[in-house]
């Protein structure tokens, strides 16, 4: 656990949002649970937009 | 139309600039400037950091003089916790930074400006260097390359590193001298002082009795000085004591370095980085005509030797003595910083000299308790270019909040602009000019060492 | 005649330039034997635009080698490197400001034209200043190492490099063999007393000096980190050492990475963490983090914080 906040809050020292990581426990007996978090991913991921064009904003 | 000469970049200098020279149809000159190219952002990029941590970031402004940097920021950030540095911290670092000028002196004279008096202003460009005066005087050069490897590797080898230095901490220094390296220390700045003496007699001797010309007529401009000087006899300082602000007429106001904001100003021009501080407290604001400035001292070995009412060591006053009866106080002629250059080398070697010899330089005891707070802090040395400030605002944490710096070539940037305009104009008529007066307009940029 | 050499300087303080002066007895053979110095601004006369400043494009003549200090953060600094290219057959990047951005890339972790503006707004600074924009290089959108730029042939990093291993990097190019160049971190080459991990949770700010006793010798003292002190030194090229323990490390004070990370393309910031985790040192205690990257700070590595997106309801 305290290996995935260092995630996050390092992604932020390098300039990342916070928001291109997650960690979801899921098991084998949760297909629900596995969709939901991977939709909930993928729309929050296209949210922020893709890393480049930040740079690009930047330039 | 005219046209624009563009001298760049200007060499054996410790920076980045160019000297822009404007000629009319007739050929003679309409202006002159001093372009300063290069801004590198230290008083942003500082905010947020731990103050503790910043005096070893800015040492990095000046690779050739980041003692000053170093000890200056560690005053400041010593006000802004609200410390008070154990008196050997205090000592170590004094004399540290004035070992650092001992050799910064032998850089500057030899390395960088005696080229064009030992070869002359006019010789090729290939043979006027370090590497033709090597060739021009083999023994000379050997002996300085050998003292300014000397005083490097003293330094390098007391505090670990002579560039970019770490030893220096709020609150003091990071580790106490003990009694061998006080007696190598002290052997070493005796030969240094040894050589400081020959040195200052050997370009009086071939320098500045020979060109006496040229010294009382290129780059000259009339200007205010401003040093640092003792609080109790005015006599010269480098580390520590009160700032001298002097008019060109030679009447002057003494404050400390917490009021710097009250005296100095910092005037902006589109055409370059560097910011150029003026007397705000004259209250005649800001011009760099050539016959009625306003508000333009200049800093610097010449400022400091104007502004001190005496030398506080032997050598260094009898130097100082002679050069006041030949030229006055304040004195003017720009290429006299290489001279006041000089005797302030001297007094360095006999400064370190005294504080190797005092009692508690061995003191284990090197520095104060430290608890990081808010608060406000100006740290002031005299770095080698002038007066040096730096202001740090810290938060609770002790991080930084805010911080200003007036660096010491800042204080020169608008004098050297004055000097440029001054030398081009006398040298450069109806179209005619050369390399070698060319070079002697860089001359005139080259005695403020910038 | 030596090989024909020319050096230049970017975005840098001139340090690196001294530590070259600071080859000591071997410089004056090396100057004026082994090598030929054709174009060196801080040292001798030669000038982009003719010695009369009469031309229009900036020349820097043809050399062997070159050597260059700095990082690129104007298009100045950018034409002179471009040129250094064009015209020399080995290029040096020399000092970690012109292999890993060094200090001046701490501005990469902040709005870069946003907080150079701010410079001009100082307390002391006449009111209304504005930025200056005749006849000063515009600066590009961060700051660069050089081998961002252009082709690079050798990097010799250090803030300041090493003097020794500026004249084994020239001697070896004289002689036409590879330079023998250090690979291992500063830790590898500490001489401190390590006792082993477990004492130390939490990491604690350098405003207490180091336990040690003084006069006596390195190996006497123990590690500074675990002292419990951040020292870089896990994460750092060797280098600085000249001839005892690592330079800061002699004087007692920590590292702070100035020679860049272990390998050319390593991460300082994310090699210490990974450090402190696996000596079960809590991360959250270093203050100000992201200055791990205070040297190497080009590539990247430091760019402004994003702010966390707000949802909006």
């Amino acid at each position: 656990m305290t290996r995935s906040d260092m995630v996050v809050e390092l992604l932020e020292d390098f300039g990342y949002d916070a928001e291109r990581f997650k960690l979801t426990w899921v098991s084998s007996a949760e297909p629900d649970k596995f969709v939901a978090a991977v939709k909930e991913m993928t729309a929050q991921i296209k949210k922020v937009g893709p890393i480049n064009s930040q740079d690009a904003h930047a330039a | 139309m005219g046209k624009v000469l563009n001298i760049a970049p200007v060499t054996r200098i410790e920076g980045h600039a160019k000297i822009a020279i404007h000629l009319g149809d007739d050929g003679n000159v309409e202006d002159a400037f001093l372009h300063i190219q290069s801004l590198r952002g230290f008083e942003k990029f500082i905010e947020g950091r731990p103050a503790e941590e910043v005096p070893r970031i800015v040492n990095r402004i000046c690779g050739i003089c980041p003692w000053m940097h170093h000890l200056a920021s560690n005053k400041a950030v010593d006000g802004a916790f609200g410390v008070t540095p154990t008196e050997t911290g205090h000592k170590l670092r004094e004399m540290c930074q004035v070992m650092a000028h001992i050799n910064d002196k032998i850089l500057h004279f030899f390395f960088l400006a005696a080229p064009d008096f030992v070869l002359g202003p006019d010789s090729d460009y290939s043979v006027r260097n370090v590497i033709g005066l090597v060739k021009a005087a083999p023994e000379l050069a050997g002996q300085v390359v050998k003292m300014r490897q000397l005083g490097q590797m003293m330094l390098d080898k007391f505090a670990g590193k002579a560039i970019h230095p770490i030893a220096g901490v709020v609150g003091g220094f990071a580790k106490p001298m003990v009694e061998a390296e006080r007696q190598e220390l002290l052997e070493g700045t005796r030969t240094l002082l040894d050589f400081s003496t020959y040195a200052l007699d050997f370009a009086i001797e071939n320098v500045f009795s020979k060109y006496m010309d040229i010294i009382s007529d290129l780059g000259v401009i009339t200007t205010g000085f401003l040093g640092t000087v003792d609080r109790a006899d005015g006599s010269l300082r480098l580390y520590d004591g009160q700032q001298r602000l002097m008019k060109a007429d030679g009447t002057y106001v003494d404050f400390e370095g917490d009021d710097y904001a009250n005296y100095l100003g910092e005037h902006v021009e589109p055409w370059g980085y560097s910011k150029m501080p003026y007397a705000k407290s004259w209250e005649e604001g800001f011009d760099m005509s050539l016959d009625a400035p306003k508000g333009i001292y200049r800093s610097n070995t010449l400022a400091r030797i104007n502004v001190c009412d005496k030398i506080s060591t032997p050598k260094a006053q009898a130097a100082l003595e002679a050069f006041r009866s030949s030229f006055g106080r304040p004195a003017q002629q720009t290429l006299l910083y290489h001279y006041a250059r000089l005797i302030e080398m001297v007094y360095a070697c006999e400064r370190t000299i005294e504080l190797l010899e005092w009692e508690g330089i061995t003191d284990p005891r090197v520095r104060a308790k430290v608890e990081p707070k808010a608060g406000r802090g100006v740290g002031v040395v005299e770095a080698p270019r002038g007066t040096l400030i730096h202001d740090y605002t810290t938060d609770e944490n002790g991080c930084i909040t805010k911080a200003n710096l007036i660096v010491g070539t800042t204080h020169n940037i608008a004098p050297m602009n004055m000097s440029v305009k001054q030398a081009a104009t006398t040298l450069i008529k109806d179209g005619v000019y050369n390399e070698g007066l060319l070079n002697q307009v860089e001359m005139a940029v080259r005695a403020y060492d910038p | 005649m030596g090989v024909t050499t020319a050096m230049e300087w970017l975005g840098s303080c001139s340090g690196c330039e001294i530590a070259i002066l600071n080859i000591g007895e071997d410089l004056v053979p090396i100057i004026t034997e082994a090598l030929d110095i054709v174009h060196a601004p801080v040292l001798m006369d030669h000038k982009y635009f003719g010695q009369c400043g009469e031309g229009v494009t900036l020349t820097i003549p043809e050399a062997v080698v070159g050597i260059v200090t700095g990082g690129v953060s104007n298009h100045e600094h950018l034409e002179v490197l471009e040129e250094m290219r064009e015209k020399c057959t080995v290029l040096i990047a020399l000092g970690t400001c012109a292999t890993h951005g060094g200090i001046p890339a701490l501005m990469n972790g902040q709005d870069f034209q946003g907080s150079m503006e701010g410079i001009f707004s100082t307390e002391t600074t006449d009111p209304g200043a504005e930025f200056p924009n005749v006849e000063v290089p515009a600066l590009l959108d961060r700051v660069y190492a050089c081998d961002e730029k252009v082709k690079i042939d050798m990097q010799l990093p250090g803030c300041p490099p090493n003097p020794a291993l500026i004249a084994e990097v020239i001697i070896s190019l004289v002689e036409g063999r590879d330079p023998v160049l250090p690979g291992k971190s500063v830790c590898d080459t500490c001489p401190t007393k390590r006792e082993g991990k477990g004492e130390v949770d939490k990491l604690k700010r350098f405003i207490t000096n180091a336990k040690f006793k003084p006069g006596t010798p390195i190996d006497e003292m123990r590690c500074l980190l675990e002292q419990g002190y951040l020292c870089l030194g896990p994460v750092t090229v060797a280098g600085c050492s000249k001839g005892g323990a690592p330079s800061c490390i002699s004087v007692r004070v920590p590292c702070r990475g100035c020679f860049g990370p272990v390998r050319k393309d390593g991460n300082q910031l994310l090699d210490m963490m990974n450090a402190l985790a696996s000596n079960g040192i809590d991360y959250k205690s270093v203050i100000d983090r992201r200055s791990i990257l205070r040297f190497s700070g080009a590539h990247g590595k430091l760019r402004p914080v994003k702010k966390r997106v707000v949802e909006e309801e």
